[in-house]
């Protein structure tokens, strides 16, 4: 009698590429359940555990997000990112920049102070993501962008305008960078927290946030342009100079 | 936010698989019971996996591992076993259900004669 050996596992590839996708806190048990029903299909086993991958990795993922992402983590998160990336903006008054950032930094520890006492009413995620938001924005601000350059002092006619170009062409692109990456994202984190986590929070409230957030965003436009023709101003003194 | 204590039809059902299956629901078999039990509509497995986690969320039901089998690739099993506020929960909801079975009967006869006991 010949006997058809029963192939109990799923593929290991596949089975490695299920185990990629799932959360670690429960890849385990999933992988064990679909595995069993893999086991128990008489037929069509491949196409089966394959639907029931489709069908289950999602869910447990999206479910898994909801139960680490809080919504006062989303807001905390949010928070010091908004935060530093318009004290950003403030490069002229520098005095505004450093309390901006300083206020994150107090809003961090402060989190993690009134957990420590207990006095916090919201989970300690939140002050984890305050801390993921700021320890991001800090990196942001010194990786990624660059340190603001004060000028340099004893610096040719060249490389000063060299200096300058550079420092034109920074600003140009800080504007159009900064909010792509750093306002559109925490503006809506911020307003997405505060819709599910205050309670009374309507479309009218929502509206005059959007509305102060958008007046706050022309300021900021109207300043970062007004940075860019004092760079621009003092690059056609010193072509003109050289001329 | 406040968490609401009531249930829905899918989280009742979810419970009662656990319910009567005792020291041995988890994932696979509430899979089989919640299927049998809303035998009108497909169930998938992330569609429990989601609800259980919900319900282990509101404290109405707890998990623990077992040991690692050979069936499933010596792999753990997620057990659940029903808590005080689950049961509360559900007998509310099956108190509910039959107020709502003994004022509408009269009026639409049995609903078993039409969808079948389960």
């Amino acid at each position: 009698m010949i006997t058809v050996p029963l192939h109990t596992n799923p593929p290991r590839w596949m089975q490695a590429v299920v185990s990629s996708l799932l959360p670690p806190a429960c890849r385990e048990t999933v992988l064990g359940d679909l595995q069993e029903r893999f086991g128990e299909r008489a037929r069509a086993r491949w196409l089966g555990y394959a639907g029931d991958v489709v069908t289950t990795v999602p869910q447990v993922v999206r479910s898994q997000m909801r139960r680490i992402v809080t919504r006062g983590s989303l807001c905390a998160a949010a928070v010091p990112c908004d935060l530093r990336s318009r004290a950003e903006q403030l490069q002229t008054q520098v005095w505004i920049r450093n309390a901006a950032m300083l206020l994150s930094v107090l809003l961090v520890i402060g989190s993690f102070l009134l957990n420590a006492r207990g006095a916090w009413k919201f989970h300690e995620s939140v002050s984890l993501a305050m801390t993921i938001g700021w320890v991001g924005a800090v990196w942001q601000s010194y990786a990624v962008r660059g340190r603001s350059t004060p000028v340099p002092g004893s610096l040719s006619r060249d490389e000063l305008r060299a200096f300058h170009r550079r420092e034109l062409r920074r600003q140009m692109d800080l504007g159009y960078r900064k909010f792509v990456y750093w306002s559109v994202p925490a503006v809506l984190l911020s307003l997405y927290g505060l819709a599910v986590a205050v309670p009374g929070f309507r479309v009218r409230a929502g509206v005059m946030l959007l509305g102060a957030i958008a007046m706050q965003n022309c300021v900021m436009a109207w300043a970062h342009r007004k940075e860019r023709s004092r760079y621009q101003r003092e690059l056609d003194l010193l072509d003109q100079e050289i001329e | 936010m406040p968490r609401s204590d009531s249930l829905g039809q899918f989280e009742q059902l979810v419970l009662t698989a656990v319910v009567t299956l005792g020291e041995n629901a988890y994932g696979v078999t509430i899979h089989k019971k919640v299927q049998d039990l809303a035998s009108s509509k497909a169930v998938t497995l992330g569609a429990i996996y989601v609800a259980l986690d919900r319900l282990e969320d509101k404290g109405f039901v707890s998990s623990w591992l077992s040991e690692p089998t050979a069936a499933r690739g010596g792999r753990a099993k997620r057990c659940y076993r029903l808590e005080a506020p689950g049961e509360r929960a559900l007998k509310e909801s099956l108190a509910t259900a039959r107020r709502m079975a003994v004022s509408v009967t009269p009026i639409w006869g049995d609903p078993d004669k039409e969808f079948g006991k389960a």
